[in-house]
């Protein structure tokens, strides 16, 4: 059986009573939700409201949600990835340190920065090519928690 | 400020909810939430940063809320506190009467094009660094009611400035709109052990990116 941690923290602030009726009265610093109506409804009524008054463009919405969809994410991660392990010279560029002290390092982004764990390139992949490399790379190697498998074969799995 | 977003060092908050590959969007809302508030920051208009109304959920409602759920209650304060829309028309979901139209919508060409320009937060101007690499430094123990990227479980704690990012512009301030103020932005380490006491392993490091102004001499 699964909880979600959604699931999990709804139930135990249920619990601990921090969802009795607020106090208003004492709540005007605090951001007010609306009745929690379906999420989805109001999602669709600040769109509408937004392109009403000129704020928004329907098609740049659409746009926008494309680029995240399709054109960003760890994919991009995965191409510097492999070509740090065919390229000595952009490796060398792309690692402005490096460490071989067996440690735990904790990366907490709290500012501007965003980190990227440049994985062990797995055995079993000399002959592959950048491409079926970087098809590897898992969005957990690039964050420190997961190595990539050796491969089998030296083909793409 | 001291809110529940900050929890660094806070246990039993349950599994993370882990999926292998999982969708960028788990429901199309979720991308019509960032869109929008892409959008709408792409303009220039608002005058409120992301994080601050984030930081305001009530720690009941916060625990309660998925994360672009979050999103969206973080899209519309700032809406309401730029004056580009008011609480009256998020409730009614309809331009007040008389209300006028803006004309800052951003082309879908535009939009993107305004995504792909941030983050913008280095500055190419001469600031004086206050700390160098090597140095032993102390963060100062603040408790702003405002936004900080200072995490409380660092406060008071000692490291050594591993890395100097070079010059970004202060989230402190510049979340309000009080300024740019911008500053040296360094690469901290933690050992394990300021931080968590003896239980942590010798070795271990956090490493923390923090402003010149959260650093004292230690």
């Amino acid at each position: 059986m699964t909880t979600t941690r959604r699931d999990f923290l709804a139930a135990a602030v249920t619990a601990a009573g921090a969802t009795a009726v607020p106090d208003h009265a004492h709540a005007a610093d605090h951001i007010h939700q609306d009745v929690p109506a379906d999420v989805e409804l109001r999602v669709k009524s600040l769109e509408s409201l937004l392109v009403e008054k000129g704020l928004v463009d329907r098609a740049a919405l659409d746009a926008l949600v494309d680029v995240h969809e399709n054109r960003v994410g760890p994919r991009n991660g995965a191409r510097v990835v492999a070509r740090a392990w065919i390229d000595p010279g952009y490796k060398t560029r792309l690692l402005a340190s490096g460490t071989t002290a067996i440690e735990v390092r904790v990366w907490d982004s709290t500012a501007e920065q965003r980190y990227l764990v440049l994985p062990e390139r797995p055995t079993g992949t000399e002959r592959l090519g950048e491409d079926a490399l970087a098809a590897l790379v898992t969005r957990d190697s690039m964050i420190g928690v997961a190595k990539i498998m050796p491969q089998q074969s030296g083909r793409p799995a | 400020m001291n809110g529940i977003h900050d929890m660094g060092g806070m246990q039993d908050m349950g599994p993370i909810q882990y999926a292998k590959t999982e969708p960028v969007f788990h429901q199309a809302w979720e991308g019509r939430v960032q869109a929008m508030s892409y959008a709408v920051q792409g303009t220039g208009k608002l005058r409120l940063g992301f994080r601050p109304p984030m930081e305001s959920i009530p720690p009941g409602e916060y625990l309660c809320m998925s994360y672009y759920e979050r999103w969206l209650t973080a899209t519309t304060e700032r809406l309401i506190a730029s004056d580009l829309v008011t609480r009256a028309e998020i409730k009614s979901g309809r331009p007040a009467i008389g209300g006028t139209r803006a004309t800052s919508a951003l082309s879908a060409a535009d939009a993107v094009a305004a995504l792909r320009r941030m983050p913008a937060t280095r500055r190419d101007v001469a600031v004086a660094a206050r700390f160098k690499v090597g140095q032993t430094v102390r963060a100062r123990n603040i408790n702003p009611i405002t936004h900080t990227r200072l995490p409380r479980y660092a406060r008071g704690k000692s490291g050594i400035v591993e890395r100097d990012h070079g010059i970004f512009v202060f989230a402190d301030t510049s979340a309000y709109s009080q300024g740019e103020k911008p500053q040296h932005l360094y690469s901290v380490r933690f050992a394990a052990r300021e931080l968590w006491g003896d239980q942590a392993a010798p070795q271990d490091g956090v490493y923390l990116d923090m402003f010149d102004d959260y650093l004292e001499p230690a």
